[in-house]
């Protein structure tokens, strides 16, 4: 690597902010009252960082002044893997990028693939992949509710979300076989049916969720140590939540709503209603509570997607080795976590030439310098986790 | 301890001390990936694997006595898992937890992923499954207590230098093949 | 806007600079001069007409012999359309440079770190390329090239493939066909399932030995030997098939071929 390249500090590294600005230790103050900034490396083992993040941080007392993530220790290289897998492989693959929502990742995949091959998916099927989005949704949703009182020191709400999570779990199981990465998505549709009872079951689940979403809202946003915690802090503008690409909750927060599920719909979420929750100032507490909101129209959506699901094949006839025609496509989903894409070049075989996975949490984690900066060091926790990411999704 | 790393202990007093430390295993978790939430789930409520002894969230490695590597470990975050297996104080387990960590796991082609943490730490159970279910967790824990009720500490301390990662090449489990980036 | 007014637009103002324009699948893609390439991510974001505000992502393609393709991909939450601006790398496959898009949109920095990272493509004026974003900081060579090969594959194609060494690992093996993708996939640059014949394996042989970019250099003799084993299988599957080919010509069924019993792939092995 030429040294043209490497930035003017010492570290090598260059706070990825506004461009031109650099990672400096500063000197304050003079003769007996000179302070030191301190240089504080949180992670990539720690506990509140939501999995393998490290974010190298410049504290002048308590205040951060700068704040550097150094991503890439979960970089499984799955674009180079997808190049040599056929698309039924990378189905199984990608649902490991978002672990909390691995079916969403899926859909994209099958999604992109259908269009060029220009596959007509029956609509059971499309209905049942709604659905599933929407259950992935809450999953993915409860996670971030449990970790993120957890980090501000709520322990009973790890509890309870898991509680529920163990619940849905249990449904997808019943119908996917898997309990985390369910692979039931293939091109053309799906892999099996739903099995006796699944439905009566899913009717059942929704009306317990929405309860206890209500008791989240009773615990947390209620709260009043939640509160101070949250109010005011790690407040986003929207323009440079666009500029970052910022998408999602984080984004809804602000006062966007910008979902592609509303803009280009894809499965049949140009047929249901589809609530878009958002909230005004973008600080944490609002995109707690956006995310809180998020569950109930999930359940909502569940409930429509349960009432009109229609009888039907599940899956188009497709030849046993799937070839995508030549060309490139571009197909945005909106994952829970925000906006998740696949670009996918093909050159007419049965392996992608390229695919390129666009993955919400990379632009977010990209943002928590600019949010971290002139933030107290004990607020860096409440805002870091409500930055909802997966760090999978960072570095694929 | 000079006593029990040098003189093998009678059986009734071995039969004690093995026993308190097979239930009492704090768990330093080392969750990385998808992994980390069945990890997490296993600890919940209706898994429950403080039933078991093993308490999850050490303050940190200083105070563990069992690390879950859960979830794929790459080549980036390979110093760090040695550096944070080498806080640990003996006696130290390894479980390795789904089959990232096992061997590479779905990522065995790619070239930031380690093929397994045995690469670089001694592992003690391995329980596969992509991610396993959380009883299969809890299956593997109760194998590293059978393992721990029957153990020596004389033997396990004297075996320890053996007891290297498998690793290409020449294996000095306290030299990493990248330099350390941290 | 639609895709063909976008083209439109950007032909009124640059002129002979923007190269090509397609419209993929409804988004508009269009191919600028690297020299323009600032100034029409600018044209996106601050004319009215696109307010393309949304920085979505950019990814680089490896073109081959023409060197690399940066394409950055640009939405407009007020018009609900979407900008794919491409631009071909100039320097080709030795020295991949283009301006850098930092002074425009604030999600282009992480971005283009990962298209460096990736590919080696040098984003002139970028505040800091380095260290490595996503790979090791020690990481040699450039991951997404073609020309980067996957050394797992090259020293075992397939996990479960009974002719390789005891050392196979098994890691979660998925069906499917895959020798057929250890032939196409790695070093060969040529696009397609062409199948494995012996000037490829000699090519990838070379490459192989010339890019051992971060692997063990102690590999590279075991690598070699199980290669010339799996080349030599390989000739023998390509024999085989060639055969049967022969004799189900009349048929012309092509998903006879394709489907060997047991979703083992083109080149099952016995």
């Amino acid at each position: 690597m030429s040294e043209t390249l490497a930035s003017e500090t010492s570290a090598g590294g260059v706070l990825p902010g506004a461009p031109g600005e650099a990672l400096q230790v500063e000197v304050r103050g003079e003769g007996e009252l000179q302070t030191q900034d301190m240089n504080l490396n949180v992670g990539p083992q720690h506990p509140a960082t939501h999995g393998v993040l490290r974010v190298v941080i410049d504290v002048d007392g308590e205040r951060i002044v700068g704040a550097q993530p150094v991503v890439g220790y979960m970089h499984r290289a799955f674009e180079k893997l997808a190049e040599h897998r056929d698309y039924r492989q990378i189905i199984a693959l990608v649902n490991r990028h978002d672990w909390l929502s691995a079916f969403c990742n899926e859909v994209g995949v099958a999604l992109a693939v259908e269009r060029m091959m220009e596959l007509e998916v029956p609509e059971r099927a499309q209905w049942i992949r709604t659905m599933m989005c929407e259950w992935n949704r809450i999953m993915n949703h409860l996670m971030f509710v449990s970790s993120f009182g957890l980090e501000l020191g709520a322990i009973t709400p790890m509890f309870y979300a898991f509680r529920e999570r163990e619940d849905i779990q249990h449904l997808m199981e019943s119908a996917t076989g898997g309990r985390l990465h369910f692979t039931y998505t293939r091109v053309g549709g799906l892999k099996d049916d739903l099995p006796l009872g699944f439905l009566k079951a899913s009717e059942e689940l929704v009306p317990v969720v929405r309860r206890r979403n209500q008791e989240y809202r009773d615990l947390l946003l209620g709260n009043e140590i939640f509160r101070a915690r949250t109010k005011g802090i790690g407040a986003l503008e929207p323009e440079v939540a666009l500029d970052y690409g910022v998408s999602g909750p984080s984004l809804h927060a602000t006062g966007v709503a910008e979902d592609s599920r509303v803009t280009e719909p894809y499965l049949k979420y140009d047929e249901v209603d589809v609530a878009v929750p958002v909230a005004r100032n973008g600080d944490s507490y609002d995109r707690f509570q956006v995310l809180l909101d998020r569950i109930d129209a999930s359940c909502d959506i569940i409930e429509q997607c349960l009432a009109n699901l229609p009888p039907g094949p599940i899956s188009a006839k497709v030849p046993k080795q799937i070839k995508a025609p030549e060309g490139a496509i571009y197909v945005r989903t909106e994952n829970p976590l925000g906006q998740g894409g696949y670009y996918l070049i093909s050159d007419g075989g049965k392996q992608p030439y390229r695919m390129r996975m666009r993955t919400p949490s990379f632009n977010n984690v990209q943002m928590i310098p600019h949010l971290l900066q002139g933030e107290l060091l004990s607020d860096m926790v409440a805002i870091m986790g409500s930055v909802y990411f997966v760090v999978g999704d960072v570095d694929r | 301890m000079g006593l029990i790393e040098n003189h093998e202990v009678p059986q009734p007093l071995k039969f004690v001390l093995n026993w308190g430390r097979k239930y009492s295993l704090w768990v330093m978790n080392f969750g990385l990936a998808c992994c980390a939430i069945e990890f997490i789930a296993t600890s919940s409520a209706r898994h429950d694997f403080i039933r078991l002894g093993v308490i999850p969230f050490a303050h940190g490695p200083r105070q563990a006595d069992l690390m879950i590597v859960a979830g794929t470990l790459t080549d980036k975050m390979a110093p760090a898992i040695k550096r944070l297996y080498d806080q640990m104080p003996e006696p130290k387990y390894v479980i390795s937890f789904g089959s990232c960590s096992n061997c590479g796991g779905p990522y065995w082609d790619s070239y930031s992923v380690t093929k397994g943490v045995d690469q670089v730490l001694p592992v003690d159970v391995y329980v596969p499954g992509c991610p396993p279910r959380p009883e299969a967790l809890l299956d593997g824990i109760v194998t590293l207590q059978q393992q721990i009720e029957q153990e020596s500490l004389k033997e396990r301390y004297a075996t320890r230098d053996e007891r290297r990662p498998i690793v290409a090449g020449d294996g000095d489990p306290t030299q990493h093949p990248l330099d350390d980036p941290m | 806007m639609s895709p063909d007014d976008i083209a439109d637009l950007f032909v009124d103002r640059f002129g002979a600079q923007v190269i090509d324009h397609h419209d993929v699948y409804g988004k508009a893609t269009i191919t600028v001069a690297p020299e323009v390439l600032v100034d029409a991510a600018r044209v996106c974001k601050e004319s009215p007409e696109l307010a393309c505000t949304f920085f979505d992502f950019m990814t680089g393609v490896d073109l081959g012999d023409e060197g690399f393709a940066v394409l950055t991909h640009l939405y407009s939450p007020e018009h609900r359309h979407h900008v794919h601006l491409r631009a071909v790398a100039r320097g080709g496959r030795e020295d991949p440079r283009l301006p850098t898009l930092t002074g425009v949109y604030r999600g282009a920095n992480w971005q283009e770190r990962e298209v460096w990272d990736m590919f080696g493509v040098v984003f002139e004026g970028h505040p800091g390329l380095a260290p490595r974003i996503l790979t090791v900081e020690n990481f040699e060579g450039w991951p997404l090239r073609k020309d980067f090969a996957l050394t797992s594959r090259l020293a075992k194609p397939w996990p479960g493939e009974p002719q390789k060494s005891s050392e196979s690992k098994t890691g979660g093996s998925k069906g499917g066909d895959g020798t057929g993708a250890a032939a196409t996939g790695g070093a060969a640059a040529s696009s397609g399932a062409a199948p494995a014949g012996d000037q490829q394996q000699g090519e990838r042989a070379d490459d192989a030995q010339g890019a051992e970019h971060g692997a063990e250099q102690a590999e590279s003799d075991r690598v070699a030997k199980a290669k010339a084993k799996a080349a030599e299988m390989r000739r023998k599957k390509q024999a085989e098939r060639e055969a049967q080919q022969a004799q189900q010509d009349g048929q012309g069924q092509q998903d006879q071929q394709d489907d060997a019993p047991g979703d083992q792939g083109e080149e099952g092995s016995s």
